[in-house]
């Protein structure tokens, strides 16, 4: 694996979750609980594997036993490392990918999706989610082309929001908040992907763990 | 418009779009993310909610949403003050 992280790399991790979950879970006593009661089992297989692949990064990253490091969750239920520390990470997981970002000293986001084929779908939830430039943009595309540009844009947004701190089900704009980069990451086909830092210019590192990128 | 039909719309969306939902599972306490829906699912189904209610719900609102029962609230008061099915605009 790769050396101690540097304050100016963010670290990527990508992994499909039937690989991940077919291989040694590694997760808390809380974590084994909460999993055993996620009704849906494709969300069951998701959290684990994420949980899995976080762990296992941030273990490397602090030179001990993943299943004993403590990760706490804010009042917005941000998984975060429980004390004092300059460690950021952040997870993702969407279609068959779980994506973990892991950075120093700035916040990170990160966000996978399987690309959006549904037409109608595109057109629902464009509207809402949109900023009016965006929207322009989109509807002067071919039809066959919105659903990767649509899924594209959306998980840059996501990441942007995550780095922020921002929630869920927010005001989408058009543009990026000062003092915030993002980047799309290349995970395959079938899946966008993009992830998002503050704190100025990073090195991004991608390790690929069977995605396919 | 009542609240009650609000709350059905909502649930028969939330199971159109969450694979494996079942109409028990679904109270207004809950949060659509509890339910198994990620953001993407979200938008859809507060999308496809707003057009079959015929109501626009301003986006700065959606954010503050923290359960089930706040979406029925809002489509409901959005409803009741007759804002115009389009454009971004806040009831008065």
């Amino acid at each position: 694996m790769s050396p101690a992280l540097e304050p100016g790399q963010i670290r990527l991790v990508c992994a499909r979750i039937d690989d991940v979950v077919r291989g040694a879970l590694v997760l808390d006593a809380g974590e084994r609980a909460r999993a055993a009661a996620i009704t849906r089992a494709d969300d069951a297989r998701a959290f684990v594997a994420a949980r899995t692949v976080l762990r296992r990064l941030l273990g490397h990253e602090l030179a001990c036993d993943g299943e004993s490091i403590e990760i706490v969750e804010t009042a917005s239920g941000k998984p975060r490392l429980a004390g004092v520390g300059d460690l950021e990470f952040n997870v993702s997981h969407g279609g068959e990918l779980v994506v973990v970002a892991l950075a120093r000293g700035r916040a990170v986001g990160v966000d996978v999706e399987p690309m959006i084929a549904s037409r109608r779908r595109i057109d629902d939830i464009s509207e809402l989610s949109l900023g009016p430039r965006a929207l322009e943009h989109l509807r002067s595309v071919p039809a066959s082309e919105r659903g990767a540009m649509f899924t594209r844009w959306w998980v840059r947004c996501e990441a942007v929001c995550k780095a922020t701190g921002v929630g869920l089900i927010v005001p989408l704009e058009d543009d990026v908040p000062d003092g915030i980069h993002v980047e799309e990451i290349s995970v395959g086909p079938g899946h966008a992907a993009a992830v998002a830092w503050s704190g100025g210019a990073a090195t991004i590192e991608i390790e690929d763990q069977g995605a396919g990128s | 418009m009542s609240k009650e039909h609000v709350f059905s719309v909502v649930k028969k969306h939330l199971m159109q779009t969450v694979d494996g939902l079942s109409e028990s599972q679904i109270t207004l306490d809950k949060s659509m993310k509890d339910l198994g829906a990620n953001s993407l699912d979200i938008v859809e189904i507060v999308s496809v909610s707003m057009r079959e209610l015929k109501v626009k719900v301003p986006r700065s609102e959606l954010s503050k949403l923290a359960d089930i029962g706040g979406l029925v609230d809002l489509l409901h008061l959005i409803s009741t003050q007759a804002v115009p099915a389009s454009g971004d605009a806040k009831p008065t």
